[in-house]
């Protein structure tokens, strides 16, 4: 009843008014602000911390690994990050010391006074640094993780293979570049410590706050502020500042806030992981793909976090959308001297993506093929087997999405007419036009959710309203409403009786993380069966059959018919009724961590996206035109919310392949200032065409499937694609600046 | 310290605040209007928009002291007393045109500048408008839908 | 940290002898965008908002004067501005976006002396004329000269930058003016150009050239439009004029991007000015 509707956003009316509370509008009597004190070198030994004699610092809270109660470490998936440096520096800017005072102002002055003082060690910077030692030296690198995908016989494919086409594929950096910076604030109440915050996962942030203080988890509460945007970046970033502010509220007894300034937020806060991939393919004459053998590095920066996960979704999506016969993925997670990469939409395999939907075009380009005729050709279909074996039994809809853009982009015809147009110097600008294929594996990877144990839960208040309970954070993607939606509609009732508040751990069960496109699929899908044990217990309580209908509740074969809020009134008793439901993970989906054998994910969702463009013939700037894209999402519960997300993150990725760079120099992201670091503003998008299809996934709540991450996939190699159409170059580098167009164009000669 | 009597959002009041304070700390740390928001304290995202004097400035580059007694203000917190405020925020709602919601009220006083002076504005000229102010979750679209919605183009 | 909050000229130059080293504060686009970065401000700041009269456009004497106050927002649209000079209006608009087209002044745009300054290469063809004026004397001095380096200009202790003159430019010229930035809007210019020509049968009569974000300062190219005056533009006349350009700039690989580039887009920018494409 509200299931594809446009349901307006809950909250909407307080994020207009600016009503809304984000963390840095937060104040508390006696709060202190905080600062970090940073390490001056990429890699080196702390020989100490220096306090200016002549400085007054007996208002000043400071913190040193040695104050540390509990732990000096950030628990994310293994324990090799410090929350502050003891001995050894691994990046420039890695936390050695915390600071807070009354005012930003006096902080700011204090960290003046601190110096401090290292002995500097060579470190290792840099995707093709890291790829050239690769290639000469490789055990002289740290791997963080090397799995391997294995199926069929590669050396057998090359051999029976009419071609075999070679090509590596760069991609940089990202930064999440959500509005409002990292925040967190700490206090404590009752022998309790209270962290509020910008964050996606607080049941990331309590044991992490715990080990540092050395105190019960049951101690930490954590609680969601309204964030404003994420993307990832507030995934495990959060831990580790809420690690800080806890430290310095415990030290003190203050309460501690602690707001990043935008330059410290882009220079030491996590980024997509830069990646090379080195795809060697067997291809039969007319296009068939029948061997894939690829090598996939990133760059995992100085600690472990989440790159073991991030590096499997990014292996786990190399093979893009083709049904492969013969492959053969090594992919490694590498460590390196620069802040940890981490999690941004997409979580890997926009990497992999870029590389693989390039690929298919560069073996068009080479063996001249249409981009749309080698797809098809190859394309997975319900039954094919994925790499790892698993076998698609549902809502395979990469085909369809594949058409469908064709005919609304126009693909065919202007492909070859923009092939054959002019390069001469008579017109300003050459245009292109290229497509992506892609997909995205909803949820956790293999067997993430089976270990996960996700619960949420719903409660039936004695008024009659029901507040759903679940540790998932609305950054703006829409939780706060789609979920109302979701019980309102399994229960038939209207949906003002139906409330979802931000989640605090004091409260809401752990329904996981808010990641991997997995809020509305899998928490979703908890919550549904938490409304139908909510109805078999109407049915005990009445002692015969229940059904809802327009929020009445209808009792046994004589109809009686009763309002939802009198039931409820009658059921609860006056006391809140709690009902808890953990995620029914799917029997059949088995998964071989060791092998990478099996289910990968339970579903996926498709997308196909083809970008126009015009390359300006003097100054190499590439101006997107049109943007179409097909996204087939299971069901779209809130079809403007899910345009919302698709359209959003389309343009994330527009930036992502053209304009957002993100370079080192001496340690340090040049581009580390919204002066300097580029995302698209409102007259860098192009016209946008989005369409949404439905092949509803049986376990999902009414047919959805994932979605937020879909869309980030497939644009960055559609535009590579288009100027390939436009200029015949292979470009195998994002972003693809004026700067690189102008390179690449050198090394053919053409300049 | 420096006494400024300025008018707010349609209130003439006198405030007190440090020389070295920036409009954006004023209206923040001293009024208590936090619907103005920082996001990079530079100038490039707009997330502090305001209006001064009828022109949209930012508060973030705004040196409170140069601004004289008689000034007016008007920030988030104004903008829903008047009309054409409440229907472009009735407009971003229904249009989903707000996400996270951290841009919002920046792009809602760029908004509101933009339709004070131009009544139907089109496609290119509300592109422009808001220029200076970066979203980072919509893409945009649902924004300059918003804008229309408002000014009765749709 | 002091202000102080002149409200004539007069009181404004008190104040800066007896506080030669005071900061003068216009808009604040690029100064408050600095402090807050640095996370410290200057002792002494001397804002210079509150004078009367200093944001005016008028046309006198085969002069436009523009006062040094004036918003960028007020140069694009203004009426003046846009008959006679349309390539500054045309700069104008490409400065930021509106809020910063709404502060940022000329007078701090050519104070401020980026490399990238996007008024500065349509003032260096227009021949743009600094009037600066003290306690004691007031003098006047060309834009090129006004620039000293990086960052750098000619602006004395004890001086305030009164107004911009600019010449009517003669009759019968084309101007035009291109900036590529690192986006489309709210950008800072990688490579920027100005140009003014007037083409005869004979031969080029009139030819002014100045180029932003390739050199220490923005700069006028006078080497090239001494190379190009009384040519007629044929291809190897043209391509001449791209060598003796790439001797003459100094362009750095920075955050924005590298010399190469800014070397090329330039010379393409060029080409396609002087080729009328």
């Amino acid at each position: 009843m509200y299931i594809g509707k446009n349901i307006n956003r809950i909250d909407g009316f307080e994020r207009v008014t600016g009503r809304l509370k984000f963390i840095a509008d937060y104040k508390m009597d006696n709060m202190l602000y905080g600062l970090t004190v940073r390490a001056p070198v990429a890699k080196g030994k702390l020989k100490g911390i220096i306090f200016d004699k002549h400085f007054n610092f007996s208002d000043i809270t400071i913190v040193t690994a040695s104050d540390i109660k509990g732990e000096n470490i950030i628990h994310i998936i293994k324990d090799d990050m410090p929350c502050l440096v003891k001995d050894q520096i691994e990046y420039l800017g890695e936390p050695v010391a915390l600071i807070a005072a009354k005012s930003l102002k006096m902080a700011y002055e204090a960290l003046r006074h601190i110096k401090v003082e290292v002995e500097e060690e060579t470190p290792i910077m840099g995707i093709e640094e890291i790829v050239k030692t690769y290639k000469r030296e490789p055990d002289s690198l740290t791997y963080f993780y090397r799995p391997c995908i294995n199926k069929g016989d590669v050396n057998k494919g090359f051999d029976e293979a009419s071609y075999i086409v070679e090509a590596e594929f760069y991609t940089g950096f990202q930064e999440h570049l959500y509005l409002e910076p990292q925040g967190m604030l700490t206090y404590q109440k009752n022998g309790k410590f209270y962290s509020i915050g910008s964050l996606q996962c607080p049941y990331y942030v309590r044991p992490a706050v715990a080990k540092v203080l050395g105190i019960k988890e049951e101690d930490v509460i954590v609680i969601q502020a309204p964030t404003g945007g994420a993307f990832g970046g507030k995934e495990d970033f959060p831990s580790l500042l809420a690690a800080h502010t806890a430290l310095l509220c415990q030290k003190s007894g203050k309460p501690v806030i602690m707001i990043y300034d935008r330059e410290e937020d882009i220079s030491f806060t996590t980024k997509r992981h830069p990646s090379y991939v080195h795809h060697k393919a067997g291809v039969m004459k007319e296009g068939r793909i029948i061997a894939l053998e690829s090598t996939i590095i990133f760059d995992a920066g100085a600690y472990t976090t989440l790159s073991p996960v991030v590096l499997s979704r990014g292996a786990l999506h190399a093979c893009s959308v083709y049904n492969i016969p013969n492959v053969r993925i090594s992919a490694n997670a590498i460590k390196s001297n620069v802040p940890p990469t981490g999690a941004f939409r997409g979580f890997g395999a926009p990497q992999t993506l870029f590389a693989m939907e390039s690929f298919i075009d560069t073996i068009a380009h080479r063996l001249k093929l249409s981009p749309y005729d080698i797809r098809k050709k190859n394309l997975i279909k319900t039954g094919s087997e994925m790499a790892t074996g698993q076998k698609l039994t549902e809502s395979v809809a990469i085909d369809k999405c594949l058409d469908r853009l064709i005919n609304i982009s126009d693909f065919k015809k202007k492909y070859e007419s923009y092939k054959k147009q002019s390069k001469s110097r008579e017109t300003e600008t050459l245009k292109g036009i290229g497509i992506a294929t892609v997909m995205h594996g909803a949820s956790f990877t293999g067997s993430g959710e089976l270990i996960l144990k996700s619960k949420g839960a719903i409660q039936l208040n004695p008024d009659g309203t029901i507040e759903i309970l679940i540790a998932n954070t609305d950054m703006g993607q829409g939780v706060q409403t789609i979920f109302p939606q979701i019980v309102a509609s399994k229960l038939n009732i209207p949906i003002e009786l139906v409330r979802c508040p931000l989640p605090d751990t004091s409260r809401v069960p752990n329904s996981g993380p808010t990641v991997a496109s997995r809020t509305t699929m899998i928490v979703g899908r908890i919550i549904s069966l938490c409304c139908d044990e909510l109805l078999s217990l109407f049915e005990k309580h009445f002692k015969d059959s229940v059904k809802i209908e327009k929020g009445f509740l209808i009792i046994g074969k004589n109809k009686k018919r009763i309002p939802f809020k009198k039931a409820a009134e009658s059921i609860t008793n006056r006391k809140p009724l709690y009902i808890e439901k953990q995620y029914d993970f799917p029997p059949d989906q088995v998964w071989d961590e060791t092998d990478f054998k099996g289910t990968a994910y339970p579903v996926y969702s498709w997308g196909a996206i083809a970008v126009e463009i015009e390359v300006n013939k003097f100054t190499f700037e590439v101006r997107p035109i049109n943007l179409y894209s097909v996204y087939e999402i299971g069901k779209a519960i809130n079809p403007k919310f899910s345009m919302g997300q698709l359209e959003g993150g389309s343009i994330q990725a527009l930036g992502y392949g053209l304009i957002e760079r993100c370079d080192l120099k001496n340690g340090k992201f040049f581009q580390n200032r919204l002066q300097t670091y580029i995302i698209p503003t409102s007259e860098d998008i192009p016209e946008m065409k989005t369409v949404i299809l439905e092949e509803p996934y049986s376990r999902g709540p009414f047919g959805a499937k994932g979605l937020g991450e879909l869309p980030h996939n497939g644009v960055a190699p559609a535009i590579r694609n288009a100027i390939l159409n436009a200029l015949s170059i292979e470009i195998n580098e994002i972003p693809i600046t004026p700067e690189v167009i102008l390179k690449h164009m050198k090394n053919r000669g053409l300049i | 310290m420096i006494k400024r009597k300025w008018n707010i959002n349609g209130k003439i009041q006198n405030i007190q605040f440090e020389e070295d304070q920036r409009l954006l700390d004023v209206l923040r740390d001293v009024l208590d209007l936090t619907g103005t928001k920082e996001g990079c304290g530079e100038g490039e995202c707009g997330t502090c928009s305001v209006i001064i004097n009828g022109e949209l400035k930012l508060a973030c580059l705004q040196l409170a002291a140069v601004l004289p007694d008689g000034t007016d203000i008007l920030t988030i917190e104004g903008v829903e007393k008047t009309s054409l405020g409440k229907r472009i925020q009735r407009s971003f709602i229904e249009t989903n045109a707000v996400q996270c919601g951290f841009c919002t009220p920046g792009m809602i006083i760029a908004s509101f500048y933009l339709l004070s002076n131009h009544k139907k504005p089109d496609r290119k000229t509300i592109k422009r408008a808001l220029s200076g102010n970066l979203c980072r979750c919509t893409g945009y679209n649902s924004i300059f839908e918003a804008i229309e919605l408002a000014s009765g183009r749709k | 940290m002091k202000i102080f909050l002149p409200t004539n000229i007069k009181e404004f130059l008190e104040i800066k002898s007896k506080e030669p080293d005071a900061i003068i504060l216009a808009g604040g686009t690029d100064l408050l965008a600095q402090w807050h970065n640095n996370k410290i401000m200057p002792n002494k700041i001397i804002s210079i908002s509150m004078l009367k009269n200093l944001s005016f456009i008028k046309e006198e004497n085969n002069f436009v004067e523009i006062g040094s106050l004036t918003n960028h927002a007020t140069i694009e649209s203004n009426k003046i501005i846009n008959k006679y000079l349309p390539i500054l209006a045309t700069a104008a608009s490409t400065i930021g976006a509106p809020a910063i087209r709404n502060m940022g002044t000329i007078g701090g745009n050519i104070a401020n002396a980026s490399p990238a300054a996007d008024l500065a290469p349509a003032l260096l063809v227009y021949d743009a004329i600094v009037k600066l004026t003290s306690m004691n004397s007031t003098r006047e001095l060309k834009l090129s000269e006004f620039y000293r380096g990086y960052k750098q200009t000619a602006l004395g202790k004890d001086e305030l930058i009164f107004s911009i003159k600019i010449p009517l430019p003669p009759q019968g010229v084309v101007t035009e003016f291109f900036k590529i930035g690192t986006r489309r809007a709210q950008s800072i210019a990688k490579v920027s150009l100005a140009g003014l020509i007037k083409k005869e049968k004979k031969g080029i009569d009139i030819i002014r050239l100045a180029a932003g974000s390739v050199a220490p300062t923005p700069i006028r190219l006078y080497e090239l439009e001494k190379f190009l005056q009384g040519k007629i533009l044929t291809r190897s006349v043209i391509s001449t004029a791209c060598d003796i350009l790439q001797k003459y700039i100094k362009p750095i690989t920075d955050v924005r991007s590298t010399e190469e580039y800014r070397r090329i887009a330039l010379k393409n920018i060029l080409v396609k000015f002087l080729s009328g494409i």
